[in-house]
């Protein structure tokens, strides 16, 4: 079978992702491209006896190299030795579009040109010359429907006769004008050009991308000699013209498009964004756009938690029963140790990853969504003037929504955001916003301590503190590690769009079962490090044997049943204990009791802080196991005396702060890393917001108790 | 306009905040003191009275930023400034140095009639094909074509004084009522930010049109061809443009 390999290329809104998902259908992955944080997704179709291989890549405006897709985009189709390119046009853009066409042809490989949505193109009274516009452009030129279908067979007749036949490059040929052509020709002559660029672009390619000052190009050539040959041209072609050189370049490419479209295109009448525009003039509205977004945002999140919500119980009751199963099924006696890895370790903490999936599934849902009606950019245009005030621009505003449920799709949900530096600082400051797993922790310490009429505003305070936090390091961050990246806003608002059902599937399926995957089976492993540093090493025997006989005294004994049975789960409960200060994990608390006690905590929350870096709530758990009431729940009203005889308010607000604030949980360091395609960030993560916790609960304890609280 | 009249120091500190973002993009108020060799406090002083003045956005720990009526008025006074330079270098043969001092005095001063015939004078000179102008010892420059000017293929009536600077009706984009459509004149923004815009078809003589404004005053829409794009304030305030 023969490989063909196509590179799906257009500018954003263009409508790739529909002619891709009706090209390959559900048969699709996301390429394994390394150090890539945008997606390329890959697609397969067999035909006849070749094997299209399609890869989506990121919608680019131009193959200069400004932003991150571009220098991805265009580095893809160099170095995967692409054979055929489907270049994506949107015909009511016709002119901006073909922009990217002209700039493809120099990578000098075969085109075919997708003029998609030709249908709501011709109804808004285009005429297009398809035969015309295909010659002058020397490209085959198909009409497509994406969201129809129509128009996938004769793509990939296109493709397989240009992978078949002999191709040879007969695209137009610019003239950049004498002044810069006499140039050109000069460069040709002198320029050295090292043999790993010469080898992948032609001369006169390599020497437009210099006078149009393309920076990637730039480094490699830009040594030497090159350095006065390169000025001495520029110089001559603004001394001759009066203009810089990259900006005649990009007009006489403007003039030559505008020749094409004079030709072959006919526009009549142009009122493809009217309904856009009404729909604009509530919802980007000065008086009503913000109390709209913030409208529909409460009801997303009203639908993803009403919605996700029961489903989550079942999946916690399913699990629940599962553990259940395994634990009387299983004798005590035998492999006591795998029995308890499977149940604590495995089922616990694969559990815990998948009872969030229902409302991570309905999340992104809300998230494809928003991007496939092109509210987002809506969104991105109302909020910037907010958001970039604190260092980001208004896509931010949605992972950080997104964190109130949970912070794992809302580090996937920086994805929306178009560059790299925003999302770094987005992924760093999400953690922050307190997000759902940590409410048991509030919900069981509040009514312990505070008095009733403060209760909810105490727990307004947590979540204000992490919106402050999160906003003062975002800024701190921008102008520190962050620093130096130019920073542009300039986006593009699509016509809205109702997007395919089949598109938001692919979309939301796509990223929850990367959720599952790589986020789950990370967890799975720290969770049984975290099962075996709570479990070994295990009680002495003789221990063992201790509460053992203890047990048998009390059943011996003639006391009422009831009694026994309380008293039985004492003994219990009080091995459980044992046991946990003799685990690693009991050591560590112990070991961390000196800089703890400064926040005035002892090792008891030491180790319970220690189970949260698996998931949050695990801190209630592991309170009660260490307070030895068994596994305890947020609602346990014995812990909470416990907790209220052992601990002050102030403490107990460190807590609270200190959960808060410190490590993010294991699943949010996993997808920390993913995202930002380096676990050097993950690192910078953990460290910079234990830190934090650290130091702001330190001041809190210090300066309450000297206060006298 | 009396407002707008400069002193001769503030036109300084304009001129050299113009260059410093050409060079670097962004100005802080210690890359001025450097440049200008003054003290931090005079800096402040002056950034003061030309924030009033709305030729800068000035606030502290912000970068500065000019104003569209604080860009043309450094344009011209740069303009100025490399025009008397020529005029030293160029036809009065003067040391470059000498020159760049005189000039910096001069611009100050000189009227716009008295410019703009230098300017005249200046390209004359240096776009006489035939280079047959000499200097001449208490005559100044004549031409020595014994054929004289009939031949001479100068156009001297059609004459055009380089000047890329902006025409009498160019106000920046924010300037424009929204709905309104104008013509963009120039752009003048930072590398990959315009390169952006005009890979966008925001080029010279495109035709644009205001949309909307966001809830919050920035950042704004505009239409071009069939597309609308958002950019921020900051940003459209260095597009040049006309009402059409």
């Amino acid at each position: 079978m023969k490989d063909i390999r196509v590179a799906l290329v257009g500018n954003p809104n263009a409508g790739k992702s529909t002619i891709f998902n009706s090209l390959t259908g559900a048969k699709q992955k996301i390429a394994n491209y390394p150090g890539v944080t945008v997606d390329i997704k890959q697609g397969t179709i067999k035909h006849k006896d070749i094997n299209i291989v399609i890869y989506d890549l990121p919608g680019i405006y131009s193959l200069f190299s400004q932003s991150e897709e571009e220098i991805i985009a265009r580095d893809f189709i160099v170095t995967e030795k692409i054979d055929v390119i489907l270049n994506v046009i949107d015909v009511s853009n016709i002119d901006r579009n073909l922009n990217l066409t002209l700039q493809l042809m120099d990578l000098n490989i075969p085109i075919v040109a997708i003029l998609n949505m030709s249908d709501i193109a011709e109804s808004n009274g285009y005429s297009i010359d398809y035969t015309k516009l295909s010659s002058m452009l020397a490209v085959p030129v198909v009409k497509a429907v994406g969201s129809k279908g129509v128009g996938s067979q004769n793509i990939v007749t296109e493709i397989e006769r240009l992978a078949n036949g002999e191709w040879i490059n007969n695209y137009p040929r610019i003239d950049y004008g004498q002044d810069i052509e006499a140039e050109i020709e000069n460069l040709c002559k002198q320029l050295v050009i090292p043999d790993e660029i010469s080898s992948k672009y032609s001369k006169r390619y390599v020497i437009i991308k210099l006078l149009e000052d393309d920076e990637s190009i730039h480094e490699k050539i830009y040594v030497g000699k090159n350095i006065d040959y390169i000025r001495r041209s520029k110089e001559k072609i603004l001394s001759l013209t009066g203009d810089d050189s990259a900006v005649l370049v990009s007009y006489a490419r403007h003039g030559y498009i505008t020749g094409i479209v004079r030709e072959s295109v006919d526009k009549r009448v142009i009122d493809r964004i009217n309904v856009s525009d009404k729909l604009d003039k509530v919802l980007a509205n000065r008086v009503i756009g913000l109390p709209i977004f913030f409208g529909l945002m409460y009801l997303l999140f009203q639908m993803v938690f009403t919605v996700g919500g029961p489903i989550m119980e079942w999946i916690e009751t399913g699990f629940g029963i599962l553990s259940e199963a395994v634990h009387n099924n299983w004798n005590t006696e035998t492999l006591p140790l795998l029995r308890s890895l499977l149940i604590d370790g495995v089922i616990g903490g694969v559990g815990g990853v998948i009872v969030f999936l229902p409302n991570i599934i309905l999340l992104f849902f809300a998230i494809a969504l928003l991007e496939g009606t092109g509210y987002m950019a809506r969104v991105a245009f109302i909020m910037d003037k907010i958001m970039n005030k604190f260092g980001l621009q208004g896509k931010s505003i949605i992972p950080m929504l997104v964190g109130f449920g949970c912070t794992v799709p809302a580090i996937m949900a920086t994805r929306t955001l178009d560059s790299k530096r925003d999302r770094l600082i987005t992924m760093m400051v999400a953690p922050l916003v307190s997000c759902g797993a940590r409410l048991p922790i509030y919900a069981l310490i509040i009514p312990a301590f505070f008095a009733e009429d403060v209760q909810a505003a105490m727990l307004f305070l947590i979540y204000i503190v992490g919106i402050v936090l999160a906003i003062i390091f975002s800024k701190i961050l921008g102008s520190t590690v962050f620093k130096g990246e130019a920073r542009t806003f300039i986006m593009e608002m699509p016509p809205y769009r109702m997007p395919t059902f089949k598109g938001l599937l692919i979309h939301t399926w796509d990223r929850s079962y990367m959720y599952l995957r790589k986020a789950g089976t990370m967890i799975l492993a720290v969770s049984i490090i975290i099962w075996a540093m709570m479990t070994f090493p295990a009680l002495p025997a003789s221990e063992v044997e201790m509460y053992e006989a203890e047990r048998t005294a009390v059943i011996s004994s003639d006391i009422l049943e009831d009694e026994k049975e309380s008293q039985i789960l004492g003994i219990d409960n009080k091995e459980l204990e044992a046991g946990l200060v003799y685990s690693v994990a009991g050591r560590i608390g112990k070991a961390i009791e000196p800089p703890l006690s400064l926040l005035g905590f002892d090792w008891k929350i030491g180790v319970a802080l220690i189970g949260a870096f698996a998931a949050k709530e695990v801190f209630v758990a592991q309170l009660g196991i260490v307070y030895s009431i068994g596994e305890a729940t947020e609602e346990s009203q014995t812990l909470r005396e416990k907790l209220r005889y052992n601990y002050s308010s102030l403490v107990a607000l460190c807590i609270m702060l200190f959960a808060l604030i410190s490590t993010p949980c294991v699943a949010t360091m996993v997808v920390t890393a993913k995202e930002s395609g380096s676990w050097k960030y993950a690192a910078m993560q953990l460290v910079g917001l234990t830190l934090l916790a650290y130091i702001i609960s330190l001041i809190v304890y210090q300066v309450g108790t000297f206060l006298g609280y | 306009m009396e407002d707008q009249l400069l002193t001769q120091s503030l036109e300084d500190y304009l001129e050299t905040i113009y260059m410093i973002i050409k060079d670097k993009n962004v100005v802080k108020p210690k890359d001025i003191s450097l440049r200008l060799n003054v003290s931090q406090a005079s800096v402040t002083g002056a950034l003061r009275s030309l924030a009033v003045k709305k030729l800068i956005l000035y606030s502290p720990y912000e970068p500065i930023e000019l104003t569209s009526t604080g860009l043309k008025k450094a344009r011209e006074i740069l303009r100025r400034h490399e025009l008397l330079r020529t005029f030293f270098t160029k036809v009065l043969l003067v040391d470059h140095q000498i020159a760049d001092e005189t000039a910096c005095k001069m611009e100050h001063v000189i009227p716009k009639v008295i410019l703009e015939r230098l300017a005249q004078y200046i390209e004359y000179i240096e776009n006489c094909e035939k280079k047959t102008f000499e200097w001449i010892e208490k005559s100044g420059y004549k031409c020595i074509d014994k054929k004289g000017c009939e031949e001479c293929s100068m156009d001297v009536d059609n004459l055009v004084v380089k000047d890329s600077e902006l025409g009498e009706n160019a106000v920046s984009l924010l300037d424009i009522p929204v709905g309104k459509s104008c013509r963009v004149i120039e752009l003048s923004l930072d590398g990959s930010t315009q390169k952006r815009l005009v890979d966008m078809g925001v080029i010279k003589n495109a035709i644009v049109s205001v949309e909307r404004y966001a809830p919050l005053g920035d950042p704004i829409e505009i239409k071009i061809n069939n597309s609308c794009i958002a950019l921020r304030i900051k940003d459209a305030s260095k597009i040049f443009v006309e009402l059409v």
